[in-house]
């Protein structure tokens, strides 16, 4: 649930109620101070070129032409840094399908993934679209693309942003991913299951709450049905990417380390061009694992975007 | 694929990397791959990218796939400028000055291809997806000369 909520009193309890929330995650986030102090700002909005319907260096200068300025972030070629008070989303470019609104870390997990042109690639929790597109985009609109979404509500949004990016190698379905038919097999799958969101908590510039969601105490036993079904439907060789948008160990670590215990899995480690730290191999007296500290976790505060938790697995290539 | 080309001047070849499907009366088009057979026993949702629809008998190309064929159509292209996309987003009906026949015709705003019209006798009325409709109505806007 999105919490928009904007009056005083509200916003002052609320502003405390955020910057308390991750007391007990103090002892694995780096630098507190700057972490808490991340939180009282918006994110840099980021845009991501859409390679698929035009380069960059033409959208820059049709844009530039109009006074907006995009600056290129170093990390990836297609994307930029889009000034805060000129609305992306308000443009004709948007709405023709040549820029993508979309957090520079939530487009990790799929440089991690990195499906391969003429791949069979699984996107078990797709909607909105965006980490779908960025695959199509990736495998220039060749092989073949499953977007699965379980919600019936989430289909249009998903249906509008691959027709509006002009992806052509998706198909959407809904299934219930934790049921997802299991006689198919992928090369490579993402899992950017349904979580807490404690990665978006901010305050607004207006200091209100965003992305206020509340806890909900099935997550993690859904995250470890979604995860154990995708490895499933891997192939030999195939690869996966679990990722949230939440610090929770309980729905990070505990759940790739619930997957190594059921299946033989292989965790793999995650080199990201971007400041992040390493997966936990332990918390709260739970152990994970050393082989935890391959995955990788985004804090807001060192590039200042989302907080993510990304992990790379593998299935050997000699399982059943 | 015959219509397409025969009115909006698409060479056939640009088809060649798709397959078309059919599903209700929206035409689809999907990127050909090896692994299509794999996946026809899943229940579809949408079954690719929609490219045509049928409307009253009439094959209606989709805005998507008007900004998707871009440089490609030669045929039956009009330039609008800002201020006739805003009067098309609020359902007026405009005077056509481009050598076009009648029928749907691709809109162009400079280098970007925006969406679809239908001209009939001369009269061009806007058929832009409800999404950039809603959003020119609301302002969403660049400057002129974009």
């Amino acid at each position: 649930m999105i919490d928009y909520r904007g009056s005083t009193e509200v916003a002052g309890e609320r502003t405390r109620s955020v910057l308390s929330l991750f007391d007990t995650y103090r002892e694995f986030i780096p630098d507190w101070e700057g972490f808490q102090e991340s939180l009282r700002f918006a994110p840099k909005p980021v845009i991501r070129v859409n390679l698929l319907k035009c380069a960059p260096d033409r959208l820059a200068a049709r844009l530039a032409s109009r006074g907006i300025l995009l600056r290129p972030l170093a990390v990836a070629p297609d994307l930029f840094e889009y000034p805060a008070d000129r609305g992306a989303g308000a443009t004709l470019e948007y709405l023709a399908g040549w820029i993508h609104i979309q957090s520079l870390s939530s487009h990790v997990p799929v440089w991690v993934l990195d499906p391969s042109p003429d791949s069979l690639v699984l996107d078990l929790c797709a909607a909105p679209g965006g980490k779908t597109s960025q695959m199509a985009q990736r495998m220039h609109n060749t092989g073949l693309i499953v977007a699965n979404e379980k919600k019936a509500s989430r289909l249009s949004a998903l249906g509008n942003t691959l027709t509006r990016l002009g992806v052509m190698n998706t198909i959407v379905v809904r299934y219930p991913g934790e049921d997802f038919p299991k006689r198919l097999k992928f090369d490579c799958i993402l899992v950017d299951a349904p979580c807490s969101g404690e990665g978006r908590r901010r305050l607004g510039t207006e200091k209100r709450v965003m992305f206020y969601r509340e806890p909900h105490p099935h997550l993690p036993e859904l995250q470890k049905r979604l995860l154990v079904r995708a490895f499933d439907a891997l192939k030999p060789g195939g690869r996966l990417v679990y990722s949230t948008c939440t610090y929770n160990p309980g729905e990070n670590e505990a759940v790739i380390s619930h997957l190594m215990r059921e299946r033989e899995a292989v965790l793999k480690p995650v080199s990201l061009p971007l400041p992040h730290c390493r997966g936990l191999a332990g918390y709260g007296g739970e152990w994970y694992g050393d082989e935890l500290l391959q995955c990788a976790r985004i804090y807001p505060h060192q590039v200042n975007s989302v907080g993510f938790f990304v992990s790379l697995v593998v299935k050997p290539p000699d399982s059943p | 694929m015959g219509y397409i080309g025969e009115r909006f001047g698409v060479p056939p070849e640009w088809f060649d990397p798709y397959a078309v499907g059919l599903s209700g009366k929206t035409y689809y088009l999907l990127a050909r791959s090896s692994h299509v057979r794999a996946v026809e026993t899943l229940r579809l949702e949408v079954p690719g990218f929609p490219f045509l629809r049928n409307v009253r008998g009439f094959l209606k190309p989709t805005g998507s796939f008007a900004q998707r064929i871009g440089k490609a159509a030669t045929k039956n292209v009009l330039e609008v400028s800002e201020l006739e996309l805003s009067r098309l987003a609020r359902r007026e009906r405009l005077p056509v000055n481009g050598a076009v026949e009648d029928g749907y015709v691709l809109l162009r705003r400079g280098s970007l291809m925006v969406g679809c019209g239908l001209v009939i006798r001369g009269v061009l009325i806007g058929q832009l997806p409800r999404f950039i409709r809603a959003a020119l109505r609301g302002g969403a806007w660049v400057a002129p000369g974009s």
